[in-house]
């Protein structure tokens, strides 16, 4: 039983480090890209690894410890894994009907039709 | 009680990245840019709450993060829809 505990937590301990490390790699999206679509995209990408690894290592680690109550954290995974997506989602809808310009590399423009039809 | 110190340095690491997304709340070019800074904020934010909650070991913190995750979509939400059509209405 020991052994299955300290494998519990070593994994824990790798999951965590790798959500850290997402949201980290998410920071420099956010900072470095330069226009708010490409921030976007990086903040939705490097978020959604990140918080669900990180959570998904905390319950690993709440199992081992007091396996009652861990499924509130189970719970708040299930509600980010709709919301922030949709958020980020909202966010370019947002963008894109405002007429917020991008930079000159973009040259996919799938909703051009929708974005004549507002102006 | 192993993973103490890790999860101390990930809160550590989390609150720099934090400043460095209010950076771009603050400062940025457009309304999207401080949009997205805020919600990444709280992203992050709810999973510090969470590693605050497995350092004590107290299962009433994760309800305060259940309750920020929830804050911070109805803010993005309500923000975005306000800006876009100037009514908060429907």
């Amino acid at each position: 039983m020991i052994y299955v505990r300290i494998a519990l937590q070593i994994l824990a301990a790798v999951f965590i480090i790798a959500g850290v490390f997402f949201f980290i790699a998410a920071t420099v999206g956010i900072i470095r890209m330069p226009d708010p679509y490409n921030r976007a995209h990086a903040a939705g990408k490097g978020d959604s690894p990140g918080f669900l690894l990180s959570l998904t290592g905390v319950w690993l680690y709440w199992l081992t410890i007091n396996p009652a109550e861990s499924f509130k954290i189970l719970l708040i995974i299930l509600f980010m894994l709709f919301a922030n997506p949709i958020a980020v989602h909202a966010i370019l809808r947002f963008c894109y009907r405002t007429g917020v310009p991008w930079v000159k590399e973009t040259t996919v423009h799938l909703l051009k039709d929708q974005r004549e039809e507002k102006d | 009680m192993g993973l103490d110190v890790l999860l101390k340095l990930a809160i550590l690491v989390l609150s720099c990245t934090i400043f460095f997304c209010l950076y771009r709340a603050i400062l940025g070019p457009t309304t999207a840019d401080r949009i997205i800074g805020i919600n990444v904020v709280g992203t992050k934010a709810v999973v510090a709450f969470v590693f605050l909650a497995a350092i004590f070991q107290k299962s009433s913190y994760l309800d305060i993060a259940m309750l920020y995750a929830m804050l911070i979509y109805v803010t993005t939400i309500a923000f975005i829809k306000y800006l876009e059509h100037r009514q908060l209405g429907e």
